[in-house]
């Protein structure tokens, strides 16, 4: 009886442990002079986006690089590359959780929360890139007296569904999921006297109690949404590459797209989360709970997708021969030795290349290491999306017509602005929200299973 | 904007067109089989073709866009952008305008439907040369110009089974924009260039008048009636007459009155011609019959329903220095230096003889020497079925041995006649600017009075004009705008534009062709015979002024009648009987005598009138310079044309800054390297450089393209020799719409990776081309009747009849419902054998369609706006190239890839086929323009009818086309096959039949040949059809049924409604070049 009080007293203990290691990072009073520095950094970068936003809008899609030939460029790689991006927060939310896999409650929330922030980015270009962004309401379908309805054949109507469906249920399960370590918040401000953030987070939590039967209903509602964003996983990134996928140019005009899309973007989202959460960890002191097995599990993720990807490669210049067709066979060599071979050698190194190097366990288990090659593989599936997109316009069917495309200072502006904004709401969030699923970690830790013992 | 003058005609009639229809070679690479490139930078795979921009990160431009300050107008424009955003719903699909005020009508003018447009017949004169145009006019404002097609000589009479049709050229189209040029000079200067009026100038000519006799006039060339009865009676009274064209076709004049003795105009009759040769003549674009011999050509090339019969076809041999469109038109070209267009001449003429040929190294080189044997075997065999017309740069003594050779051939009467020259004792414009320039320069000029023109521009340099015109105490310089010569003259007065003045002019063949006002002077201004007049001392009307010369001059026909119809009838002259006179050819220089291989220091330069400017006066024209030249494809610049071999043993490649040195007197400017052009020559085109143009074409400070005037000499008019041409070391890049960022900098400059760039670009075109442009000679045509374009080459032909929208059921599947079309099924054929790449359906489309002008800076930025471009392609060697244009615009797919990507459903299909843009839908994803094969969609990247807000441009808003919306920024355009003009169709007919005019149902369908899109009805050889589907018999509908016949990109399955008729080439058996086989040398 004794041993088991102890080893109950042992087990709180732990668990205070983790709300605390969690909790200070908002607590604290002065945040971290690096955290400072870095949203500095960010909100500069912010800024040169608005900057870039507003000459946009107000002189028109002319201050980009994009040309008749090569219509869409790095407005429409930007938002592949952030949708892709926040694929992985989905996949560790809610796939992982159905899959049992436990590790993953240790980056659950920030692996959500950026993907809402990527998907807040990645929703500005496609808005922005319109000629027109204030009319870009009329894609949405609603009853008016213009006598107008969107065009459903068209990939963009359902890239608009896709995507709001995507952010909905992404906002919901991040936010339904923080609501029981909201409420530790409230608490703890609560029993410290700061009545303002006790107020804030104890609207923010909902009246949340901890009551079995809140956690019973809570684990029910999880379950379901995670059962919902389960198919979102594999479908917004199929349906962003049938923006591709359905159009009649070679290169774009592609089956092999939906499969290839999705690992892509798992690839990448699974690369954005540690490029983020290795210096996080180490600045917070969070090594206990996102711990070297999380991160090397993450690894051999990437080392498959990486592999997935590789393979989409291959196998579509084996079809461009296999076709027969003198267009798709051109695309595909052009691609490769035409005048934008390096961007295609610097998608194949970081994407196909980089990853071999997760074969070796010393590496997966040297962060360093990891952080570096997880920022090639962003470059590299940034320069994948670029690749399909401005490659395979800039050189279509009528020779004539063929074209190069380089990027403007608003492009790069732009793009720069979105990273600004990314890493600001992380920031924030890091510093102000539960950057860690304290319930639940404390639900797989090996003290909740004291019980189980006996 | 004031309504006066709007609605104040000085016409007569409405014309009532609608109810009567209206060096060393070895170091090149090796060509692909078959093999096809668009230019040299391609097929040349070295890293040698590099474009140097000059360490800059971005291209020129990209980033140039945003800098306009924000302006109150801006800010206004932005607040409105703003407050859409705040409002949404309030600001969808509506603008807000200027606040302006309109006075209504209280009575509705004459002869005038609101929202009508009306037609009356005038005409235009470039070059002392008379074009008969019919202008449409919207409620007072002309606002399109096109051929008449009643007249006898831009018609020429109705061949079976052709409609009546009269094209024009891209720089007559383009005419009009002159009128509402904002820059156009709009008040008299006096005293340099201080402001004055009218009635200070008349005053002051009031001065001249008594001294008449000390008076010289230097006059652009003028073939009006009027003018020049007006000028024989100064002449009466003591002016000194000079006259000057910088291009000119004086050789031809002056070489007929060595070979006859007296100055005759030839004239061929190309559609009776089986075998045309053109000795150095760009008998397609430069030349003052262009628009007559396109057509004739055209009819005569036919090999089913042409005017030689069906089975035949003409072949045309071209012997040019530089590549014009009558090259790549020509079934042989042979590239001769200039200077040896006398021993080609004197050759052939010595062959026809039978007698030996001059002795010349260059008739020993293989190809020359057996393209002669072949030439001059077809043409014995041909005797009166062939004709030999000689260009304008070659000199009299040529002009004269190829009336000699026409005489042997037994061509006039049969395939050329002569007509009397109406100016035949005039000296040659350079010996008359050269001769008075002299006279001005010894101080013998007292007032020099200069009719139109711009000679202290264009001169010969020699003559030194501006130096000579300081000589002059009184000068006066009439003209549309003030231009370098006019500010060096005391007084300057502005004038009229055609389209503001009564006046009249003869075309080619001498028929007087009336010119008919359609509104009254913009900017006040006289026309030329209103300025003789006053001279004259009698202060008549234009009107008056040619009503009494016709009458001096004994035209008959009613007045009425003559304005109706636009020329007066009965006054082509007959054809005249010529009878040779002894003329001995000069004896051969010795540079004549040697070959084609020269060094550098003997080169020879030879000038080259502009696609852009013609010789500077289009200087301001935006649409001029934006439209692509016609073989370099380069836009808003002028270069230097270096023959590709010879470019290659000087060092030089496209974008080089090359300074050439002749007779002492040198310029700077880029090098375009063009294959197929004479070895050793170097092609100057003129036309740029323009110091005082406008805001276009060139102020002070900014010009546009480069001065070439600067080393052109009185004797060196035409070409010269002895020249030398070096690289500056400088680049400068020239805005090629065809070969946007061919090669890239920056990243990668290893040299290894560099040559695969070019090398797969070259094989990817060298395997699609024959695809895209499908080809067959007439011999097999005839040989083989199951011969089908659309299965002669592709790879994808087991799809069967894709793309045959005429053949339901026959192949082809859809994943959509396919339409079923009731009623109109519009559709176009353009014909790729006739088609000569002139340019004209594009300008013509930039008229009617309010296409915008976007800029050099956006046109290096792959953003033109054309609707239909003409891509041009080459196949073959280097030395000996063949050239294909193909027009592409829309190509109204049945199954368009466009709509069904849409979000917004902002372009969709017609009921009657077309595929239709809503403008105020369109949101701009431009997921339609990537989802096109044929690259035809053009979007509005910034506002590019800005400047027209602009106080001192508004007058720019009157030539809009009202029919046609003016799209604003961020939305998509493309070619609409003239939607508006089908409506206006549908609308008249139906009237018309309510009216009674017209029998039948209210809805019944319109006649083929009653819509007439603008690129067809301007199209100088009928290349362009257009018309319904649904009828059998229409054109279209035979021609979409020809074998020729084909889609482009049909495994696409777009099922578009255009299609091209495959290019047919007529090469004579006995010198098929290797290239024209697949091979090559």
């Amino acid at each position: 009886m004794d041993s088991h009080h102890a080893e109950s007293g042992k087990a709180r203990e732990a668990f205070r442990a983790v709300t605390r290691d969690v909790a200070w990072i908002a607590e604290a009073p002065k945040p971290h002079k690096l955290w400072v520095a870095v949203l500095g950094i960010a909100l500069v970068m912010f800024a040169i986006g608005v900057y870039s936003i507003y000459v946009l809008v107000t002189t028109g899609i002319g201050v980009w690089g994009n040309s008749n030939t090569v219509c869409w460029a790095w407005d429409i790689t930007n938002f592949v590359w952030w949708i892709g991006i926040g694929h992985a927060g989905t996949l560790i939310s809610a796939v992982l959780y159905l899959t049992r896999q436990q590790w993953r409650t240790s980056i659950n929330r920030s692996a959500e929360a950026m993907t809402i922030f990527a998907v807040m980015c990645a929703g500005l270009f496609p808005l922005l890139h319109t000629g027109r962004p204030w009319f870009a309401w009329w894609m949405i379908p609603h009853p008016n007296d213009m006598q107008m309805w969107p065009q459903f054949r068209s990939p963009l109507m359902w890239d608009v569904f896709a995507v709001s469906t995507y952010a909905t249920t992404s906002i919901l399960f991040w936010y339904m999921g923080m609501v029981p370590d909201l409420a530790t918040f409230r608490d703890r401000y609560a029993a410290r006297g700061e009545r303002l953030r006790a107020i804030i987070y104890g609207t923010l939590s909902l009246g949340w109690r901890g009551s079995a039967r809140q956690w019973h209903r809570y684990e029910r509602a999880y379950l379901i949404l995670a059962g919902l964003a389960t198919p979102l996983v594999f479908s917004v990134h199929s349906v962003v590459s049938f923006d591709f996928a359905t159009s009649q140019l070679p290169g774009w005009h592609t089956t092999i797209f939906p499969p290839y899309f999705v690992a892509g973007a798992i690839f990448s989202g699974f690369a954005m989360v540690f490029t983020l959460l290795i210096p996080a960890r180490h600045l917070f002191n969070l090594k206990h709970i996102i711990k070297d097995e999380h991160v090397e599990a993450a690894c051999k993720i990437m080392l498959a997708t990486g592999m997935m990807v590789g393979l989409a490669y291959g196998t579509e210049f084996f079809i461009a021969w296999y076709s027969g067709n003198l267009f798709e066979k051109f695309t595909f060599i052009n691609r490769a030795f035409g005048p934008f071979w390096w961007s295609y050698f610097l998608m194949v190194g970081c994407n196909v290349l980089i990853p071999q190097f997760f074969w070796f366990k010393k590496i997966r288990r040297t962060p360093v290491v990891i952080f570096v090659l997880c920022i090639f593989i962003n470059i590299g599936m940034w320069f994948e999306r670029f690749v399909i997109i401005a490659t395979s316009l800039a050189r279509s069917f009528l020779p004539a017509q063929w074209s190069y495309y380089e990027p403007t200072r608003y492009d790069v502006g732009l793009f720069i602005g979105t990273i600004g904004l990314f890493f600001t709401l992380f920031l924030l969030f890091f510093r102000y929200a539960p950057i860690i699923a304290i319930s639940e970690v404390k639900g797989v830790m090996p003290e909740a299973h004291a019980g189980k013992k006996h | 904007m004031s309504h006066d003058h709007l609605h104040d005609h000085p016409h007569d009639h409405p014309h009532d067109h609608d109810d009567d229809d209206g060096a060393p070679l070895a170091d090149l690479p090796p060509t692909p089989v078959h093999g096809y490139w668009r230019s040299l930078r391609e097929l040349d795979g070295t890293a040698a073709f590099q474009v140097n921009r000059n360490g800059k990160e971005f291209p020129d431009g990209a980033d140039q866009a945003p800098k306009d300050p924000l302006s109150r107008r801006n800010f206004f424009h932005l607040m409105g952008a703003s407050m859409a955003f705040a409002g949404l719903g309030a600001g969808a699909g509506c603008q807000r305008y200027e606040k302006e005020e309109i006075v209504p009508l209280a009575r509705r003018p004459e002869d005038q439907t609101p929202g009508v447009t009306q037609q009356y017949a005038t005409g235009f004169e470039l070059g002392g040369v008379g074009h008969a145009l019919i202008a449409t006019a919207f409620e007072g404002r002309p606002i399109k110009l096109d051929g008449n097609p009643e007249h006898p000589f831009a018609s020429g009479g109705v061949v079976k089974g052709t409609e009546r049709h009269a094209g024009t050229s891209a720089l007559t189209q383009a005419a009009i924009l002159h009128l509402y040029d904002p820059d156009r000079s709009q008040a008299p200067t006096a005293e340099h260039g201080a402001g004055s009026s009218m009635e200070a100038f008349r005053a002051a000519l009031a001065g001249i008048k008594p001294t008449l006799g000390q008076l010289h006039v230097l006059s652009e060339a003028s073939s009006s009636p009027t003018f020049r009865s007006l000028r024989a009676k100064l002449i009466g009274q003591g002016v000194t007459w000079h006259e000057y064209e910088p291009l000119s076709w004086d050789n031809e004049r002056l070489g007929t009155q060595l070979a006859f003795g007296r100055a005759l105009r030839p004239i061929a009759k190309l559609d009776k011609s089986e075998t045309i040769v053109a000795l150095d003549a760009d008998i397609f674009l430069d030349h003052p019959a262009a628009m007559r011999y396109s057509r004739d050509f055209a009819r005569s090339r036919r090999l089913e329903g042409g005017t030689l019969g069906d089975g035949k076809m003409n072949r045309l041999y071209a012997i040019e220095s530089l590549f014009t469109n009558t090259g790549a038109m020509a079934d042989h070209r042979l590239a001769l230096r200039a200077e040896h267009g006398l021993v080609f001449a004197l050759a052939l003429a010595a062959k026809l003889r039978g007698e030996p040929a001059p002795a010349s190294e260059i008739l020993k080189e293989p190809k020359v020497e057996r393209f002669l044997a072949v030439l001059a075997d077809e043409l014995k065999q041909n005797k009166g079925k062939a004709v030999v017309i000689a260009g304008r740069r070659q000199p009299p003594e040529v002009h004269a041995v190829v009336a000699q050779i026409n005489d042997a051939l037994g061509a006039p009467g049969a395939t050329l006649d002569y007509i009397e020259d109406p100016d035949g004792n005039r000296p040659s414009h350079a010996r008359a600017i050269a001769d008075l320039g002299k006279a001005m320069a010894g101080g013998q000029v007292g007032t020099l009075l200069i009719l139109g023109g711009n000679p202290a521009y264009d001169a010969p340099v020699d003559v030194d004009f501006a130096a000579a015109l300081k000589n002059v105490k009184t000068s006066i310089h009439l003209s549309e705008y003030r231009n370098e010569t006019s500010l060096l003259t005391t007084w300057h007065v502005p004038r009229a534009h055609f389209l503001e003045a009564w006046g009249d002019v003869t075309t080619w063949d001498g028929t007087v062709t009336m010119v008919q006002p359609l509104i009254a002077p913009l900017y006040g201004g006289l026309s030329a015979i209103e300025l003789l007049s006053l001279l004259l001392g009698t202060e008549k009307g234009g009107q008056e002024l040619v009503a009494a010369a016709h009458a001096e001059l004994g035209y008959t026909g009613a007045w009425r009648q003559n304005v109706h119809d636009g020329f007066v009838a009965n006054t082509t002259p007959q054809p005249v009987t010529a009878t040779l006179v002894d003329f001995k050819a000069p004896a051969l220089t010795a540079s004549q005598q040697s070959g084609s291989m020269k060094s550098n220091g003997e080169l020879e330069v030879i000038f080259h009138p502009s696609s852009f400017t013609y010789d500077g006066r289009f200087a301001n024209n935006a649409w001029l310079w934006e439209t692509p030249d016609f073989m370099t494809k380069v836009t808003w610049d002028n270069y230097a044309l270096v023959g590709a071999s010879t470019a290659q043993s000087l060092g030089l490649e496209n974008d080089t800054m090359i300074k050439v040195q002749v007779g002492g007197r040198e310029i700077e400017l880029p090098c375009y390297t063009m294959p197929g052009q004479a070895k050793n020559t170097i092609g100057l085109v003129l036309g740029g450089g323009r110091t005082a143009a406008g805001r276009v074409g060139g102020t002070g400070k900014k010009s546009v393209g480069w001065n070439t005037y600067k080393v052109r000499t009185a004797a060196g008019f035409d070409f010269a020799g002895k020249a030398t041409v070096h690289a500056t070391g400088a680049a400068y890049t020239l805005a090629n719409i065809q070969e946007h960022w061919d090669i890239r900098r920056g990243l990668g400059n290893l040299p290894q990776i560099k040559h695969d760039e070019t090398h797969v670009n070259a094989e990817g075109l060298a395997e699609r081309l024959p695809e895209l442009i499908r080809e067959q000679t007439a011999r097999t045509l005839n040989e083989n009747r199951n011969w089908r374009a659309e299965e002669s080459e592709g790879f994808f032909n087991d799809l069967d009849n894709a793309g045959n929208h005429d053949r339901p059921g026959e192949g082809g599947f859809s994943l959509f419902k396919e339409k079923d079309y009731q009623g109109h099924r519009w559709a176009m054929a353009i014909d790729l054998t006739t088609c000569t790449g002139c340019n004209a359906c594009t300008v013509a489309c930039q008229a009617e369609n309010n296409i915008p002008v976007v800029g050099r800076n956006e046109v290096m930025n792959n953003r033109e706006m054309s609707w239909i471009r003409i891509d041009r392609y080459f196949s073959g060697s280097v030395e000996d190239p063949q050239v294909v244009h193909q027009p592409v615009g829309c190509q109204h797919c049945e199954q368009a890839p466009c709509e069904q990507v849409c979000p917004v459903g902002a372009t969709t299909h017609s009921d009657e086929g077309l595929n239709d843009m809503a403008y105020n839908r369109c949101i701009g994803t431009r997921y339609c323009a990537n989802n096109c094969p044929y690259k035809v969609r053009r979007f509005n990247f910034l506002d590019w009818n800005k400047e027209w807000r602009d106080a001192r441009n508004k007058v720019r808003r009157l030539l809009f086309n009202p029919d046609v919306t003016v799209r604003m920024r961020g939305v998509m355009e493309k070619c609409s096959f003239c939607v508006q003009r089908i409506q206006n169709a549908k609308i008249r007919a139906k009237a018309q039949v309510r009216s009674g005019q017209r029998p039948g149902a209210v809805n019944a369908p319109l006649a083929d040949g009653e819509v007439e899109t603008a690129c067809q009805q301007v199209c100088p050889t009928e290349a362009i059809v257009f018309g319904d589907l649904s009828d059998k018999d229409s054109r279209v509908s035979r021609l979409h049924e020809d074998r020729r016949s084909y889609a482009l990109l049909p495994e696409t399955y777009t099922k578009p409604r255009n299609r091209f008729l495959a290019r047919v080439r007529n090469p004579n058996p006995n010198l098929v070049a290797a290239s024209q086989l697949g091979g090559h040398e």
